[in-house]
């Protein structure tokens, strides 16, 4: 056997070896978060290394065992409940379809949890959104004592990362059962802060770095309630 | 006409030859004068005698067509099952049950429809219900005894019976098969392919109204099977009425064998519809341990079709007090997410979750809470109540269940794995690992004291990791195991009916969603049970005793996508499988936790009378391994008569089966399966005793109810459109009883005529002894008047 074919069956051994035992990432349990793919024109694809970022911060700073980058979806996509956590953003208008409401509404009922990030301009379209998922319940704001702001990170509140229009940053919260089911921060724009540095080079490393513990929070508040 | 004596021609020809050659010879000797004339008809007189004779002798014969066209047969099927007796109009001057009516219409002596049917075919009689029975004596004459069928089946199977009597006269000519039913056909499917199929006309005739009448049911009960002393637990009833619209009645819950009533609802049914269904919850609060029936019922109301199924009974184990349940948790995860969620809205469970970061190799920033809380993620504020794992013996003591989840070899000190060894091997507690990457991994826990209480071996370099996708299967020993029986026997399919549901490993296969982690490369300990596998062979789910408390391992990630966005396999009480499945680990794992070696179990709580029950007992030494020289007797007090023992399938030792290869007959060395009819109503006690020798190793007994058989009494009205689809698929006809008397002329004449040849012997012919007695006698009196003689 030549030199060169021995090489081949090495790596061809290797190959098979690697996916016996790590097998097909997206079949596994590692921990990420879907990025919901809205209608209505608004720029759902936007904050496109925020979930990146987020996994990479959960990676480092805590034990949960996190995939490397986000899953796209749509909430008619029948994978959707392979994933308890969505991630919404976006600057402009969002729009569900009628089975999209009923699906989300089932989604949330029944253990999925949405993170709503206002980049600027969604807020109109997102609260009305959510009336129409659920007409029964308001979006409630999230005092600084909660636990989402102390489950990993001491934080004084909502971090705010971007100026918008001046607002304090705002948190929201849907509940269902006493559990939170949604998230919704406004004019304070996490998602942005988890950006590469490159991506708004304005913000200050300790922007960045509050954004990033903001993030773990919400992470870790959702996988531990 | 033809010869069947043979002789060659030449020989028939010389043979008439001599005749006419003597008769010549001798007549044309006579001296005595005669007219030629005379002697001429003489001679030709005796030659014609002489020429039959010779013919007879060569046995001559006719051909004829004889027709032997065989009868042509008509089975007529009476369906005898006990919906044939419910009266269609209760308020009717003269009320007439179903069969009553056949009797009275169609098998009356005055009746045409049978003799007429008679006067055409060959006739058969079969009454049916769960199959076809023998056919019974038609009868002959107006003088003679009618037959009068009596309702007494607790099942109907249409289609066997057609089967059954198609076969029966299979190769012979037929004119079809009359049908005289309901249309209740509650036997397992209806295979209207098959039944087409035949190729036989079936003729329908059917009795009863199709209006649904007027009933009030109790459809299913939906109970947990274990309850707590001094806890409330609900009982869901759901009650189903037709033609009761507006009405208002009781439900009422009390002991099955006493008249003390626990819990009663007033209920209203809808206004808005002539059938509807409701649900309502019953409380039970027991104060007693042990095994209880209780009975749901509702009073009968006026006019109702019947008050059987006003009622049901079911089984339930009364233990003590609350469960106290403790989860730590190494890392945040879904399973952590989901299980905490299952635990503490399980009204029976108090749960206390905790979750911690201290194996974590990296260093936490200054600003983390967890640094404060020694690594334990808050559950809730104020932070400070964050629970904790015990760091005693004695503060771990108030748990009855540990669950510890994906733990590294620092998550927990020397004393605490110390004192989570005591909790189970001296305290006989229960623990369950739902481990991953860290407990199975090369700094896991197969270096810590817990080490001895995982049912597994972890090798030296940790166990595989595999993400790829798998079903769940069932061993043997998981196929029957309590803790793993999803389903009732009974359950109520969309049109409220209850039906009989496959088998407790096919449920677990079809689980419509997939586990996507698994792990290899371990070991089973000696006396370790895998009860589940994942199709591979490897062990998902592995029990074992160690000490005198029980230790479980669920050797996969992610059993929260059972939970999450399962909508094709609900669960009554429970929602989904997955807290289903929870419920009945933890509880299974904290009620035997004495020192009980032999368990029986059965595939159900309650029964209709004619099932057949089936009883499992294990028999576990101290450490699960399976008793080599031991034998089980299973006795069955029934309600009423003697006790008999049941007769115990062998055991044999086989631990890889699967749980559907075996279907359920096989044994493997601890468990052994037998099984009975229940045949009266009540309730059955099983006792078992497991002994070695003169040595008794265990006992236990459970008890299971038998109520009668309602099926017949799920959907009462006439089916007609089965039975018009059923006679249009295979050419037949539908009548509805008034009818019937029309049926005999629709039904084809298949008759087909069949005629063979048949030979006719001519020599014993009368006309054969007259011609030769003429023609003889003729020429005799010729001869007299010539003066010959």
């Amino acid at each position: 056997m030549g030199q060169l074919m021995k090489w081949r069956l090495f790596f061809f051994v290797c190959c098979l070896l690697f996916y016996t035992t790590i097998g097909t990432p997206e079949a596994g349990e590692k921990f990420t978060i879907a990025q919901v793919h809205y209608g209505g024109g608004g720029d759902w694809y936007g904050d496109a290394t925020t979930i990146k970022n987020w996994l990479h911060h959960l990676r480092v700073r805590t034990d949960i065992e996190t995939a490397e980058d986000r899953v796209i979806l749509k909430l008619t996509e029948h994978i959707l409940y392979q994933y308890p956590m969505l991630y919404l953003v976006g600057h402009g208008n969002i729009r569900l379809t009628e089975s999209e409401v009923e699906i989300l509404r089932d989604y949330l009922m029944n253990g999925g949890f949405l993170f709503a990030n206002d980049d600027y301009g969604l807020d109109e379209s997102f609260r009305r959104e959510m009336r129409r998922v659920f007409p029964n319940k308001e979006l409630q704001p999230i005092p600084n004592t909660h636990l989402i702001y102390r489950c990993f990170y001491e934080l004084e509140g909502l971090p705010k990362i971007h100026e918008h229009d001046g607002e304090p940053a705002q948190g929201f919260g849907l509940f269902h059962d006493g559990r939170m089911i949604v998230y919704y921060v406004y004019s304070a724009d996490i998602g942005d802060g988890l950006e590469d540095a490159d991506v708004h080079p304005e913000d200050t490393p300790q922007v960045r770095e509050l954004a990033a513990k903001m993030a773990v929070n919400i992470a870790v508040y959702v996988l531990t309630h | 006409m033809r010869f069947t004596y043979f002789w060659p021609g030449w020989a028939i020809v010389l043979g008439i030859g001599i005749a006419i050659g003597i008769t010549v010879f001798v007549y044309f000797r006579v001296a005595r004068p005669m007219r030629p004339r005379y002697r001429v008809l003489l001679v030709a007189l005796r030659i014609s005698a002489a020429s039959i004779l010779l013919a007879c002798l060569l046995a001559p014969v006719v051909i004829e067509k004889k027709d032997i066209t065989p009868p042509t047969h008509l089975s007529i099927l009476v369906d005898t099952s006990r919906s044939m007796e419910l009266v269609d109009e209760p308020t009717a001057e003269i009320p007439e049950s179903r069969l009553h009516q056949v009797n009275q219409r169609l098998f009356d002596v005055q009746s045409k429809f049978l003799q007429t049917l008679q006067d055409r075919f060959e006739v058969h009689l079969y009454p049916f219900n769960t199959g076809l029975d023998e056919s019974v004596p038609l009868a002959q004459g107006l003088d003679s005894e009618v037959f009068q069928f009596e309702p007494e089946g607790a099942l109907t199977d249409i289609s066997g019976a057609i089967q059954e009597a198609a076969a029966t006269w299979r190769g012979q000519q037929t004119a079809g098969i009359v049908l005289i039913t309901d249309g209740g056909h509650n036997s397992g499917q209806f295979p209207l392919s098959t039944i087409t199929g035949l190729d036989m006309p079936v003729y329908a005739i059917g009795v009863g109204a199709v209006e649904p009448p007027k009933d009030v049911q109790i459809q299913h009960v939906d109970y947990a099977p274990i309850a707590y002393t001094g806890h409330e637990s609900v009982i869901r009833v759901r009650v189903t009425q037709t033609g009761y619209t507006g009405k208002t009645t009781r439900l009422s819950l009390r002991e099955a064998n006493g008249s003390t009533l626990i819990d009663a609802e007033t209920l209203t049914f809808a206004s808005d519809s002539q059938t509807s269904t409701q649900v309502i919850d019953l409380k039970l609060t027991p104060q007693t341990e042990g095994n209880f029936q209780y009975t749901a019922t509702l009073p009968t109301l006026d006019g109702e079709l019947t008050g059987a199924n006003n009622q049901k009974t079911f089984s339930v184990k009364v233990v003590k007090a609350k469960l106290s349940v403790f989860y730590f948790e190494g890392r945040p995860r879904w399973d952590y997410t989901f299980l905490k969620r299952v635990l503490e809205r399980d009204p029976d469970i108090e749960a206390t979750c905790a979750i911690s970061s201290q194996g974590r190799s990296r260093e936490l920033s200054g600003d983390a809470l967890l640094n404060r809380l020694d690594g334990y993620y808050p559950q809730k504020m104020p932070a400070s109540e964050t629970p904790r794992f015990p760091e005693t013996l004695a503060e771990l003591s108030k748990y009855d269940v540990l669950i510890l989840g994906d733990l590294g070899d620092a998550h927990l000190t020397e004393a605490q794995q110390l004192a989570i060894v005591d909790f189970v091997e001296v305290q006989g507690k229960p623990i369950i690992f739902l481990p991953s990457r860290n407990t199975l991994g090369v700094d896991g826990l197969r270096t810590t004291e817990l080490a001895h209480l995982l049912p597994i071996d972890i090798p030296a370099n940790g166990c595989r990791i595999h993400d790829r996708e798998f079903t769940v299967q069932l061993t043997a020993s998981g196929a029957f195991h309590p803790m793993l029986q999803i389903r009732d026997k009974q359950r109520t399919q969309q049109d409220g009916s209850d039906v009989s549901v496959g088998g407790n490993a096919t449920i677990w296969e079809n689980i419509p969603v997939s586990l996507s982690r698994f792990f290899s490369g371990f070991r089973l300990r000696g006396g370790a049970t895998a009860l589940m596998e994942n199709g591979e062979g490897i062990p998902i789910l592995v029990l074992q005793r160690s000490g005198l408390g029980k230790s479980l391992l669920i050797g996969t990630e992610g059993l929260w996508h059972w939970d999450f966005g399962v909508k094709t396999f609900k669960d009554d009480r429970y929602g989904t499988i997955y807290p289903r499945f929870w419920a009945q680990v933890i509880r299974w794992m904290a009620t035997n936790t004495d020192d009980k070696k032999l368990y029986l179990a059965t595939d159900a709580t309650t029964y209709a009378i004619g099932d057949v029950a089936k009883v499992t007992a294990y028999l576990y030494s101290e450490t699960y391994q399976q008793q080599t020289d031991a034998t089980v007797q299973i006795e069955v007090v029934p309600p009423e008569g003697a006790p008999f023992q049941l007769r115990i399938r062998s055991a044999i030792a086989n631990t890889n089966d699967s749980a559907s290869q075996r279907s359920g007959t096989s044994d493997i060395g601890n468990l052994y399966t037998a099984e009975f009819e229940l045949r009266q109503k009540g309730t059955y006690r099983i006792r078992a005793v497991g002994r070695s020798g003169n040595l008794t190793l265990g006992e236990d007994q459970i008890d299971i109810y038998a109520h009668p058989q309602l099926a017949e009494l799920a959907a009462p009205q006439l089916n007609d459109t089965l039975l018009k689809e059923l006679a249009e698929q295979t050419g037949g006809a539908y009548f509805t009883i008034a009818e019937a008397e029309s049926l005999p002329e629709n039904i084809a004449n298949v008759q087909n005529p069949v005629f063979v040849d048949a030979e006719r012997e001519l020599w014993a012919h009368p006309l054969i002894l007259l011609a030769v007695v003429g023609l003889l006698g003729t020429e005799w009196f010729l001869r007299k008047r010539i003066g010959l003689v």
